[in-house]
């Protein structure tokens, strides 16, 4: 019987969330302040600022207003080598985070890469974990 | 050799039932889509470019990553139709945003890959299904023509 419950309860631990699926930062600053900082929170850490895709301009363009919404993409510093040995997780690069506007404030978002891994290899695990504490850390120096 | 008790052997073939249907629940989605090119890395860039605006889909940008082994081109893209509703419905849809197709040439054959947009809601827990299965669809159809 006491098998029958450990079963239950791991079969319940399955269907459930590990942990929330979003890092998640709101920032006590100003939109271009947020920028400024993330950016610079970002080449602090090491990772390569690969551009700024100002999603918010895109739909101005196009008579809707979401207030801000930009996407930052950034490639760790091992980019080329990581790609050399893994080339799988090339859909997962660059890494990214979300700035975007809600009725409290600014957030900055992203989904963390441990959810998306495409490989059952140790190695892989470990270096997005090691990105997603890195994304959690950046996050934690917007202010 | 010790012999699993009954209970015990019900206990494991429930727990396996289980963990089978919790994976089921999950859903079957592929994290990343993939497909091989028979063209070289230069053309087959050419051809997702051109599949994608038949798609009616707008390139933005490309980044290319070169190793030592390979090298990658991502071509970043943007449903110009569809976004305003999935910036207007969740907000959160930005983790997928710019959506991308990366070709890769590791020196064995030149392959493309992005990430299943459907795959990436799903672990994320937003709305917006039928939007990302569309899109989903799509990547699956510039992927196939351009691979033709």
């Amino acid at each position: 019987m006491r098998a029958l419950i450990l079963a239950a309860a791991l079969a319940v631990a399955g269907l459930a969330p590990a942990s929330e699926p979003f890092l998640q930062h709101r920032s006590s600053l100003f939109a271009p302040e947020t920028m400024a900082h993330l950016q610079t929170a970002i080449q602090d850490a090491g990772y390569q600022l690969r551009f700024v895709q100002p999603v918010d301009h895109g739909l101005e363009n196009r008579g809707v207003d979401v207030g801000l919404y930009r996407v930052v993409l950034f490639d760790p510093p091992e980019v080329a080598r990581v790609l050399d040995a893994h080339p799988e997780l090339a859909p997962l690069l660059p890494l990214r985070i979300t700035v975007y506007e809600d009725d409290q404030g600014i957030v900055l978002s992203s989904l963390r890469p441990t959810l998306l891994t495409p490989s059952d290899d140790p190695a892989v695990e470990a270096l997005l974990r090691r990105w997603e504490q890195d994304i959690r850390e950046i996050l934690q120096e917007v202010g | 050799m010790q012999t699993l008790s009954s209970d015990r052997w019900q206990a494991l073939l429930l727990l396996v039932l289980i963990s089978s249907l919790a994976h089921a629940a999950k859903g079957a989605e592929p994290p990343v889509l993939t497909a091989s090119s028979p063209y070289d890395y230069d053309t087959t860039v050419t051809r997702v470019e051109r599949a994608l605006k038949g798609h009616n889909l707008d390139v933005l940008r490309d980044l290319e990553v070169a190793g030592k082994q390979g090298r990658h081109r991502h071509i970043f893209f943007c449903d110009f139709e569809q976004l305003p509703e999935a910036v207007t419905t969740d907000k959160r849809i930005g983790c997928i945003l710019p959506c991308k197709v990366t070709v890769s040439d590791t020196g064995d054959g030149v392959r493309l890959s992005a990430m299943n947009p459907e795959a990436a809601r799903q672990a994320a827990g937003i709305g917006l299904k039928s939007l990302c299965i569309e899109l989903r669809n799509t990547l699956i159809s510039v992927m196939q023509e351009a691979t033709l």
